[in-house]
């Protein structure tokens, strides 16, 4: 068992398993399937982005194959992701406290707060992706057979699909922008699993007591 | 909602179907094959004169046979419907198509499919108002009547209308069409106002849905609610929501942790 006391450690220290192995593929396949679908259906939806078809002409069957190829990736991404952390994302009391200011994301404060692995917008965002990608998974599968469903069932369809890209397009960059670009030290976390201590006892000091009390936190300077 | 016929009203031309004067011959079922070059389908007898039972990728029109009880020493009669393409000015088709140049209109105001460009998406085949377009799994394209609009831009008319015995099918000028079969006493020109004018109309002297057409046919609301408000969302709502982070970045920056350094969080 690998015990740390994380209180002794300097700042610079990396955590190297903020985040799995499992953790990364799942979060990846999700963001690589979720922008070349996004694109692809972009490419169906606007006539104006019909520049998508003619790029993917190349492939047998054109955009339409990339987009129900990528969809495999997604819906299997999407599974991993419930399995993987539909657990940690289930809200509790602290996190009231971190709705009272939106977590000091949109006004910023200097307020700290007890969270685990994740934060409730991070929570929120994970449920909001697994409820409109089962949505937009369930709608695509029926336009993908349509001759297997009513025709009304069909057509219902097709609107629910373009809400949840619309979801998803928006979504994404809300999650792209807080995840990322408006928070240095983030990104690393879920592309290598390396993040700092600081970073780590800021964003997610349960977590970091968790970890250290089991025994399965990983450091490397 | 819908593309316009950018044509004048006068300039289009269309058909008027008398169902009244149809015998159900279906020489124009065999003239369409025969002009179109497309096989004959194998079918099976199901207890109805009707064959094939239904439009399919190589029957571009057929005569539907609406059974009814005559309550007479005959027991049955029909009332026979030429099914095909009705060629919408408010094409659904054209409206869901995801494809551009795969269907088309021409001056003529007829809605023209280009395999081509067709990828087989069966958008349209789901939302026609008719179920008109059909899906061909070995070509992984739509097929429907294209008003023999090669015909008509050489000086023909379309070759059912050419080979009906009876009279049956009128095509020309539309607006002329309509006058006519005004004065012939039918009690509703069907395709007169309906999606804002059909290029293929119907002089019925019964109410339609005997004849098995929707008495007030319009595009899916569905197809409303996917074009007219999800559809901007999409294209609205991701430029807004990048437009949204740059002003929030602009006003307050990275969110830097400062504890790196020793002092708390901005």
């Amino acid at each position: 068992m690998n015990r740390v006391n994380i209180d002794k450690l300097p700042p610079d220290t990396y955590i190297t398993n903020a985040s799995t192995p499992l953790e990364r593929i799942t979060h990846w396949g999700l963001a690589g399937s979720c922008i070349i679908l996004f694109i692809t259906g972009a490419g169906f939806m606007f006539r104006s982005l019909n520049i998508i078809q003619r790029i993917l002409a190349f492939v047998p069957g054109g955009a339409k194959t990339v987009h129900h190829t990528f969809a495999i990736v997604f819906i299997i991404s999407l599974v991993l992701a419930l399995l993987v952390w539909g657990k940690d994302c289930i809200f509790n009391l602290e996190d009231i406290k971190w709705f009272k200011v939106l977590g000091g994301y949109v006004i910023r404060t200097d307020q700290h707060f007890d969270l685990g692995k994740f934060n409730p917008g991070q929570k929120i965002f994970t449920w909001y992706c697994i409820g409109f990608g089962i949505a937009i998974s369930i709608t695509g599968y029926i336009m993908y057979t349509p001759f297997d469903f009513a025709r009304s069932t069909v057509q219902i369809s097709y609107p629910i699909h373009a809400l949840c890209a619309a979801a998803f397009g928006i979504g994404w960059l809300g999650h792209w922008y807080l995840g990322a670009w408006a928070n240095p030290g983030s990104v690393a976390s879920i592309t290598s699993g390396r993040a700092r201590l600081a970073w780590c006892k800021h964003h997610r000091p349960k977590w970091l007591r968790k970890m250290q009390k089991e025994g399965k936190l990983k450091i490397a300077k | 909602m819908g593309e316009k016929v950018k044509v004048s009203y006068k300039e289009q031309k269309a058909f008027m179907i008398y169902p009244d004067r149809c015998t159900a011959c279906r020489a124009c079922q065999v003239a369409c094959k025969n002009w179109n070059q497309l096989p004959a389908q194998k079918t099976e007898n199901t207890g109805s004169f009707e064959n094939p039972p239904s439009l399919n990728p190589t029957t571009f029109t057929k005569i539907k046979f609406n059974e009814y009880d005559t309550n007479d020493k005959y027991g049955i009669s029909w009332l026979f419907l030429k099914q095909q393409c009705l060629h919408c000015t408010e094409a659904t088709c054209m409206i869901v198509c995801p494809s551009p140049g795969a269907l088309t209109r021409t001056a003529e105001g007829m809605v023209i499919n280009n395999l081509d460009k067709c990828i087989g998406c069966k958008f349209c085949v789901m939302t026609c108002p008719f179920e008109v377009p059909q899906f061909n799994p070995a070509t992984q394209k739509i097929s429907k009547c294209h008003l023999c609009h090669d015909r008509v831009a050489n000086g023909l008319i379309p070759a059912c209308a050419k080979i009906c015995p009876t009279g049956a099918i009128q095509f020309g000028e539309r607006e002329k069409l309509i006058a006519q079969a005004k004065s012939s006493g039918a009690s509703r020109i069907y395709g007169e106002k309906e999606l804002d004018g059909l290029h293929v109309m119907y002089a019925l002297n019964q109410p339609a849905e005997k004849y098995g057409l929707p008495a007030n046919p319009k595009v899916p609301s569905s197809v409303y609610w996917w074009k007219k408000i999800f559809k901007p969302i999409v294209g609205w709502g991701v430029p807004l929501t990048i437009l949204a982070t740059l002003i929030h970045f602009w006003f307050h920056g990275p969110h830097v942790i400062e504890e790196e350094k020793g002092g708390e969080s901005k």
